[in-house]
């Protein structure tokens, strides 16, 4: 006989008795707290009780599932002794479950949850203590008959675990959204089960011989219009969801006329202003993306022919950006602005804007910083290395009528993210041009009235990303010029221009309109 | 092993008792906590408001849905299910709507979701019956008494304990009171718009008792000038201007109801008296002449003169001008946004704007250039005139018939005899060469030629529907059964107790003149888009005790404002107050902000002793620079205005609708095209230019020096102190004055170097006398100082 | 509670200053804080107690990424004729002097038409210019030369037939007054980089200011602040700028620092913030009286500058105006608004009829519009420069018969169904036409652009989002496009 079980009986009512106790305790501090408090402190008080409710919650999911494999297995001849422990494990379910009820009620409180969603979830959970405290009542308290208590008892027992799967799955949506659990699941499983999941963000590897119409324009009507233009539900008596359907149209004639869009409804109802009634998608929806619209159009344009492929068909210069931001890659021209930069360091921001320098952001949504010193002056050079503690943002520098010179631009040649630089009027010369052979990022450059020569004119043509260059009453001679032009032809460079006299101008002969 | 088999009787019921009792406890918590009453003005119109009524009010009811009347929201909407069933949140698809999951069936649609707290607290709201009070400014003032305070010897009337109430709760002290010198500054600009005089700071400051503060309170309540200074916040709202508006912008006389303005002012007219008169003053039995002319309140609408304008939509914008202005100053409402839908947010549909549009949609006026009706006056001499010229007349007709009247003879002006008839027209062209002031009044259509008024679809006069009767809004309590359904009954709801807005809104315009900021800072809109009163105790106070006690009278109002000790407050800003209440909107002191811009111009011209206090008369010129008026189709010319009147209040300044004064503009003035009921004031260059550079702050800068000279003698620190009571009504510091006479010396030493630039400064070149020349300049110092231009 | 906008001015400036003072080292906000600073210029006489100049001019970030920085609109007060100069009409050509058809009159309201108008030919001769090959009449020759750098847009759209409201809902977006002007929507939004000049700029030339007053350049409900400046060529550019006689630059310099001792003084004894914003803008004040003059002094240009835009120094002339224009923007003012009046061509009298007063205000404006466009883009000032050229609704394909008989000269009447204006630079496209009208120019056919769309465009360009600039007045959040407007982006490079 172990020691432990001469007071066998004392133990038992002392397991109850201590449960109580500390429940009860438990209580009355609860119901202290809960006069206490005023409103504010009791919503917190349920709120900090009811988010036990997720911990609580997994004590009755493991003990109900132990008692029903228990009392199973109890049936058979070899684990008979687990049948003893039932009751116990039951009773510990039923306690947990009861407590989880009461931190569910409060933290719904809280509110936030679909409303549907959330009534399901609570009816089921209470559901399952009441049927596993009734499960427990006909275990300990015979009735009449052993025999039916047994049968009510085993029935009973498996409702409760039924109706705990059943809560546990709603309560997981609630939190985790309805298709959380199969979002991963295979493919081949999804069609086996027919789950369709939409992703319309499908990045083309080969773009050129993707299909116009299947791959690109069919994509934006299965995932924004078939909803309403399918079998079942035809909105207008118009099906989106194959392209015969498209070409037949709907109650107000043809949807799609072909190299017309102007004239084709259904490009005119996804270009209409979201206040106009005939808009598609209807009401308050998104309407669809820029680089949707453009791609329809595009293919409308192109004759709205099913089998046409990318690389069959005319790009226009917005097509070739949409398709080459659909295949991943970043447009040629490396605009730099959809490279996400950290904002720039405040105190230095605070040092330049209190001298006198204009910083300012580009846009609300960009860290890229734009900058001028026209309400600045005279330059020192110190001013203007303090710019350079903000050389990753900056990226339009304005110095045009200031005395900045050589010595300056060496700095200047350490901001690498500017793309437009203005040194209109400055003391530069080509000893400074030198140092910004380093801006490769560089595209717009105006050096108008400097004593630029045609010195400068390797390191210009050099500079990878220069578009416009502004080099009028500066010393580039036309040779120079006519140099540069055709050593880089991507340089648009800006001599000056001038009015002709009117009694000068040749007028066109050929189509003569006056009358 | 036997099996665990403990007496079956007690710890079976031990347990049930358990869980009872944890039932009860869940179930007690979960019900409490369920119906804390939701209070809905506070708590969910704000949500209302900010997150639905854009597409679910008076301009859109998106999915037939609309919240801005109660039994409009409980209707069912195009789902076919009702959004709002009272009692039962679950039933209702709005509580629906803002928990779904889907961002595309989710409200507010396309934005982020209510706050869980939001959420909740509409849940509740619909348990506990959705019910919709009403805005707290339709619903008539409380009567209330006076808050509880701990300190009890702080307050000098009402006012102060509702103030102190709120400081207490917030743990702010009162701020020390006034030194006499500003406190008499303060009291005279809001009061007569102009500074005490020395003597009257001497008096005052040897003598600061609360009966001395009352007896000079008193004393500027009856100045004549107590009418000028808040004539001129009336104007803006009456929207007064010399000249008819839109393109040609061409003359009009109408400063006869300016003049009626500031005489009411001074007489203390009651305000529902100066309601009654400006609103249907042509509707009195028998009116006399003051009371036409106070009609031409809502004859200061725009008249467009510009070739090929259609009359009758011009004479539609001036009626739909009456209706929003009459709305916004008397009942702080924006009815203007109700002429095209219902209002978005309170409670006034489509209608009830042509129903309260044809009170005023009959009236003789019509766009016409002559401005018909007008009203004649002659002076008494100008009469006596016409009355010679008229016998003239008779006593020839009596010649033509022949009759036997003795000969009477007459001089034609080459003193040839001429024929009777010709002399007749000759008396006539005399008679009419006799101008008389006229000023354009308000006249009702008679019987036979009223204008049915019809309901303007989408507020587009040329879209005119089904016709409509004049009539009040639903919200508003009805029309007095006795009062007529016309203009004049319009006056009399506006003045009735039942209404529950005039008063309010008119002791908040008081309140924002005198304490910088109203009771409800948006002054021009109680609506639920408005902001609440920050103190709505002291507003309902206030506003009873103004119809009651004081029946109306704009004097007593005042007082009682001017004599608390809140506003006798310093207005010094201590960190504390920056941190805790910038705005001071909780009046911990006294308020600080610029002078209006007729009260800049005043204030120069009083203190260089320049002012010309003569009161009335026509629009004045001052001096301006050329070029300002060069409109395109009329010569009117600014003729600068000699003598006294070139020193006039700035409210007589004469005010072109295209091209008003520059330095009235540059101070926040406005073009009086519309009611304006805020100017919002700036702090720009353009003022410093105008105090430093503008001719008429350099004159009243030498006018001032030469007062300090003739006060302080030639001791020079005497001369500054004089200028700085005559400007600042108080002494200026040790180091005020030490940076005062460092300036001079330097000055000074500059017009030695170079004489000829004082001579130039004083536009006497040929004697230039160089401490008046610096004194001078110093003085301007003066005139610039923050404090000036500041009421502190 | 919806805080007035002064409010948050001042707020803007108290936040600023306690900003500065304790949390100036964390993230965006104080990136931002760095722009709300603005330029207090680093010259020593400065007052800098705090360095804090906080003013409603502190340029602000954009809401998206700007194409544009800066805008000079040039508005032909009176209304051009579209006819004789972009919106060739061979047709209207065919049925010059035959009666008009009745369908073009009746539901239609006219300011002085009345009975049956005759049909009146263009007055001048179309040909085909430049690569666009966009069709230009012979009135505006430097112009044709310019055409591949300009956008045209020949179906622009407008509700009004009078001047005044017409020339309102233009510049306010709003047909009666009492409106924000478009220079002060702009300022109010991005604050304008030149700290020592106004941000929105007005000069006017021609006979007389436009026909609404100052409040088609007004700041409406706006803080004034935004209003327009406007800058004279004869005597002071901004009023009250120079100094009285015999007042030295010297002595003006010394007054303003006792002035703002005093003030400082009387700052640290009762700490109203707005004491410390009136000291910077004293200095503000002495800044612009040099730099305003400095900017305006034309005389300044090079003699081949002077003889491009073809300028008469002294006079408020449109060429004048236009250099000026280029040069304040060049100097980072945001806004200039030039009115050039005279335009009004009824055939009522010489001054205006289409065969003499009309030729001389084309001559007026042919080359030095055309020199500003040519100016901008050498020195690579074009592409964030947008020019606006139009007046405020067009004219009709009808000769005006005023009360029902012939006017003595040959007119046309206001016509507010389709009138053409043109944009340049600031990210539009080039050598580019928009919009078609009907055979005889009168209605509309494809490519409307309401007054409300171009105003949103332009926004837009200058990276705004025409619905999200706004100001909370008489409960409701307003807007430049009042409730409509979107943006055209077909006319968009």
């Amino acid at each position: 006989m172990k020691p432990h079980q001469t007071e066998k009986k004392p133990k038992k009512y002392a397991w109850f008795l201590s449960i109580s106790a500390v429940l009860a305790v438990l209580t009355f501090f609860v119901v202290y707290f809960w006069l206490t408090l005023e409103d504010s402190g009791r919503a917190d008080l349920l709120l900090f009780f009811g988010r036990f409710h997720i911990l609580l919650v997994h004590l009755p999911i493991a003990l109900l599932l132990l008692a029903a494999i228990m009392e199973l297995f109890s049936r058979f001849r070899p684990f008979e002794y687990l049948g003893r422990s039932v009751t116990f494990v039951l009773v510990l379910s039923a306690t947990a479950s009861i407590a989880s009820v009461f931190a569910g009620l409060m933290l719904a409180t809280g509110g936030g949850y679909n409303e549907s969603l959330l009534n399901s979830h609570k009816w089921w959970g209470i559901g399952v203590t009441f049927f596993t405290i009734a499960a427990l009542v006909f275990k300990i308290l015979p009735i009449s008959n052993p025999k039916i208590s047994e049968i009510i008892y085993g029935l009973t027992l498996t409702v409760a675990v039924v109706s705990l799967f059943v809560a546990s799955h709603l309560g997981g949506s609630l939190t985790h959204g309805q298709n959380y659990l199969i979002a991963y699941m295979p493919d081949q499983l999804k069609n086996l089960l027919r789950i369709d999941m939409d992703d319309n963000a499908v990045m083309f590897d080969n773009i050129d011989e993707a299909v116009i119409f299947s791959d690109l324009v069919f994509p934006v009507f299965n995932d924004r219009c078939v909803s309403c233009h399918n079998p079942d539900r035809t909105e207008g008596d118009l099906r989106l969801d194959s392209f015969d359907h498209l070409m037949r149209g709907g109650e107000n004639g043809p949807a799609i006329i072909s190299r017309s869009p102007d004239n084709s409804d259904l490009f005119l109802r996804i270009i209409a202003p979201r206040n106009d009634d005939n808009r598609m998608p209807p009401g308050n929806r998104r309407p669809l993306a820029d680089h949707q619209i453009e791609i329809i159009k595009w293919w409308i344009l192109e004759g709205a022919n099913p089998e046409l492929a990318v690389n069959e068909a005319k790009l226009t210069p917005e097509i070739e950006t949409i398709l080459a931001q659909l295949s991943g890659k970043s447009p040629e021209s490396p605009v730099i602005y959809d490279v996400y930069v950290e904002p720039a360091d405040a105190r230095a921001v605070a040092q330049l804007t209190n001298a006198g320098i204009v910083v300012t952001p580009v846009s609300r949504e960009h860290n890229y910083l734009r900058s001028s010193f026209v309400n600045v002056e005279h330059i020192d050079p110190e001013l203007v290395r303090s710019l350079s503690q903000i050389a990753s943002q900056l990226v339009w520098l304005d110095l045009s009528y200031t005395p900045v010179s050589d010595e300056h631009l060496t700095i200047i040649s350490g901001l690498h993210a500017l793309t437009r630089l203005n040194l209109n009027a400055t003391q530069i010369t080509d000893e400074g041009i030198k140092h910004l052979g380093l801006l490769e990022n560089l595209e717009h450059l105006s050096l108008v009235g400097t004593s630029v020569s045609d010195a400068s004119l390797e390191t210009l043509s050099e500079l990878p990303n220069l578009k416009n260059l502004y080099i009028w009453q500066t010393n580039i001679s036309d040779a120079g010029y006519a140099w540069l032009a055709d050593h880089n032809p991507e340089i648009e460079a800006d001599r000056g221009h001038v009015l002709a006299k009117p009694d000068t101008i040749i007028l066109p002969a050929d189509d003569e309109y006056g009358y | 092993m036997d099996r665990f088999s403990p007496d079956k009787g007690t710890s079976g019921t031990l347990l049930l008792l358990l869980s009872v009792f944890f039932l009860f406890a869940g179930w007690y918590g979960y019900n409490t906590q369920k119906n804390k009453p939701v209070d809905f003005n506070t708590e969910i119109r704000p949500i209302l408001n900010a997150q639905c009524l854009a597409c679910h009010g008076g301009v859109r009811q998106a999915g037939g849905f609309s919240m801005l009347f109660p039994e409009e929201a409980l209707e069912i909407t195009d789902s076919g299910k009702p959004a709002l069933v009272p009692g039962n949140p679950e039933a209702s698809e709005l509580m629906n709507r803002i928990t779904h999951h889907d961002p595309e069936v989710r409200m507010p649609l396309e934005s982020a979701p209510l706050s869980e707290e939001e959420i909740d607290k509409i849940r509740r709201w619909i348990e506990q019956g959705a019910n919709w009070d009403v805005h707290w400014a339709y619903s008539n003032p409380k009567p209330a008494n006076l808050p509880a305070v701990r300190n009890k010897k702080w307050p000098r009337n009402g006012i102060d304990y509702f103030i102190l109430e709120r400081l207490e709760k917030e743990n702010f002290t009162p701020s020390a009171e006034a030194e006499c010198g500003t406190l008499l500054r303060r009291v005279s600009l809001d009061i007569i718009g102009l500074p005490p005089t020395p003597e009257e700071v001497y008096s005052f400051c040897s003598d600061p008792s609360d009966e001395a503060y009352e007896f000079h309170v008193d004393h500027l309540l009856e100045s004549p000038h107590f009418g000028e200074r808040w004539a001129a916040m009336w104007l803006d709202l009456a929207r007064y201007a010399d000249s008819k508006g839109y393109e040609k912008d061409p003359h009009r006389s109408i400063w006869r109801y300016r003049d009626w303005v500031i005489n009411a002012f001074n007489r203390d007219l009651p305000f529902d008296q100066f309601t009654i008169e400006q609103l249907a003053g042509d509707l009195l039995p028998n009116p006399d002449d003051q009371q036409l002319i106070a009609t031409a309140f809502h004859r200061n609408t725009m008249t467009n003169t510009e070739g090929g304008t259609d009359d009758e939509e011009f004479r539609i914008a001036a009626v739909i001008d009456r209706v929003n202005t009459t709305w916004e100053v008397w009942q702080g409402t924006t009815m203007a946004c109700v002429q095209c839908h219902s209002h978005p947010y309170d409670p006034f549909r489509h209608e009830e704007y042509f129903q309260f549009f044809a009170f005023f949609n009959n009236t003789k006026d019509a766009d016409r250039d002559d401005e018909e009706p007008l009203l004649a006056e002659y002076s008494d001499d100008q009469l006596h005139q016409l009355e010679i010229l008229a016998a003239k007349i008779d006593s020839l007709y009596k010649l033509k018939e022949g009759t036997s009247v003795q000969r009477v003879s007459f001089t034609s002006p080459e003193n040839s005899i001429v024929s009777v008839d010709t002399l007749i027209l000759l008396t006539e062209e005399k008679m009419k060469a006799i101008r008389p002031v006229t000023t354009p009044i308000i006249r009702e259509l008679p019987e036979s030629e009223r204008r049915t008024t019809r309901f303007f679809e989408g507020g587009n006069w040329l879209a005119q529907t089904f016709e409509v009767q004049p009539g009040v809004p639903a919200s508003l309590p009805a029309l007095p059964d006795d009062a007529p359904g016309n203009r004049l009954g319009v006056a009399h709801w506006l003045i009735s107790p039942e209404n529950p807005l005039t008063a309010r809104v008119l002791v908040n315009r008081f309140w924002d003149q005198i304490f910088g900021r109203g009771i409800v800072e948006t002054i021009e809109d109680f609506g639920t888009q408005g902001s609440p009163p920050s103190h709505p105790e002291l507003l309902d106070w206030l506003a009873l005790r103004f119809m009651n006690e004081y029946q109306w009278s704009i004097k007593s109002l005042l007082k009682e404002m001017v004599t608390s000790a809140t506003y006798m407050q310093s207005s010094a800003v201590t960190q504390d107050h920056l941190r805790r209440d910038p705005d001071n909107i909780l009046l911990s002191r006294a308020p600080r902000f610029r002078l209006s811009a007729e009260q800049v111009r005043d204030q120069a011209l009083a203190v260089s002793g320049l002012l010309s206090s003569r009161l009335f008369g026509p629009s004045v010129m001052p001096p301006q620079p050329d070029g300002i008026w060069r409109n395109p189709y009329s010569n009117m010319a600014w003729i600068t205005s000699e003598g006294e009147d070139r020193y006039r209040r700035g409210i007589y300044t004469y005010l072109r609708r295209t091209a008003p004064y520059p330095a009235m503009l540059t101070f926040d003035g406005t073009s009086r095209e519309v009611c304006v009921s805020r100017r919002v004031r700036t702090n720009t260059p353009l003022q410093a230019l105008v105090l430093l550079n503008d001719p008429v702050y350099v004159e009243a800068a030498i006018a001032l020096a030469k007062r300090m000279h003739s006060r302080g003698g030639d001791d020079l620190d005497t001369q500054l102190k004089e200028g700085y009571i005559l400007a600042l009504a108080r002494t200026p510091g040790h180091e005020e004055l030490a940076e005062l006479k460092k300036f001079y010396h330097a000055v000074l030493n500059e017009f030695h170097q170079s004489p000829d630039e004082a001579g130039l400064f004083l536009e006497n070149v040929e004697s230039p006398d160089l401490y008046l020349a610096s004194l001078a300049m110093t003085a301007s110092v003066i005139l610039n100082l923050d404090s000036f231009v500041m009421k502190e | 509670m919806s805080i007035q906008n002064e409010a948050k001015i001042k707020t803007v400036e108290y936040v600023t200053r306690k900003h500065f003072l304790k949390k100036c080292v964390t993230g965006l906000g104080a990136m931002a804080l760095g722009s709300l600073i603005g330029g207090c210029d680093s010259s020593n006489t400065i007052r800098s107690i705090d360095g804090i100049s906080a003013s409603p001019f502190i340029p602000k970030a954009p809401h998206f990424l700007a194409k544009a920085k800066s805008v000079i609109f040039l508005h032909m007060a009176g209304a051009p004729s579209q006819l004789e100069l972009f919106d060739y009409k061979p047709e209207l050509h065919k049925l010059h002097g035959q009666d008009c058809p009745p369908s073009l009159l009746d539901g239609k309201r006219f300011a002085f038409i009345q009975g049956v108008p005759k049909m009146l030919g263009p007055q001048a001769t179309f040909r085909k210019y430049g690569k666009s090959g966009a069709i230009v009449s012979n009135l505006l020759p430097h112009f044709s030369q310019i055409v591949d750098h300009v956008t045209f847009m020949k179906a622009v759209q407008t509700e009004e037939f009078n001047h005044a409201p017409g020339q309102l809902l233009m510049q306010t977006g709003h047909s009666r007054p009492g409106f924000p002007s478009f220079g002060s929507w702009v300022t109010y939004g991005l604050g304008s980089e030149n700290q020592n000049l106004p941000g929105f700029v007005v000069l006017l030339s021609g006979a007389n200011q436009p026909d609404a007053g100052r409040s088609v350049f007004g700041s409406g409900f706006l803080p004034s602040v935004y209003q327009g400046v406007q800058c004279r060529s004869e005597g002071d550019p901004v009023l009250y700028l120079s100094n009285p006689d015999g007042v030295s630059r010297n002595i003006r310099r010394m007054a303003i620092d006792a002035i703002n001792n005093i003030n400082e003084k009387q700052y640290q004894e009762i700490g109203d913030p707005e004491i410390m914003s009136r000291i910077s803008q004293y200095e503000m004040a002495y800044r612009m009286q040099i730099s305003a003059p400095d900017v305006m002094d034309i005389s300044k240009e090079p003699e081949p500058i002077q003889q491009m835009y073809g300028t008469t120094p002294g006079e408020s002339s449109f060429a004048n105006n236009c250099l000026l224009a280029r040069r304040l923007v060049e100097r980072g003012v945001r806004f200039v608004q030039l009115f050039h009046w005279g335009w009004d061509a009824h055939g009522i009298d010489k001054s205006e009829a289409l065969n003499y007063g009309f030729l001389e205000r084309c001559r007026e404006v042919d080359k030095p519009m055309s020199a500003l466009v040519l100016d901008l883009k050498q020195r690579g000032l074009l592409d964030e420069t947008i020019i606006v050229w139009g007046g405020e609704f067009g004219r009709t394909p009808m000769l005006e018969n005023r009360g029902g008989t012939d006017n003595p000269y040959v007119g046309r009447d206001h016509h507010n169904e389709a009138f053409t204006m043109w944009v340049a630079g600031g990210g539009f496209k080039e050598g580019f036409s928009y919009g078609e009208t009907d055979e005889i120019g009168y209605h509309a056919v494809s490519g409307k652009v309401h007054i409300h769309d171009l105003q949103a465009t332009i926004l837009h360009q200058l990276g705004m989002d025409h619905e999200k600039l706004t100001y909370h007045f008489q409960g409701r959040d307003f807007r430049l496009t009042d409730v409509h407007g979107h943006v055209v982006k077909d006319i968009l490079a």
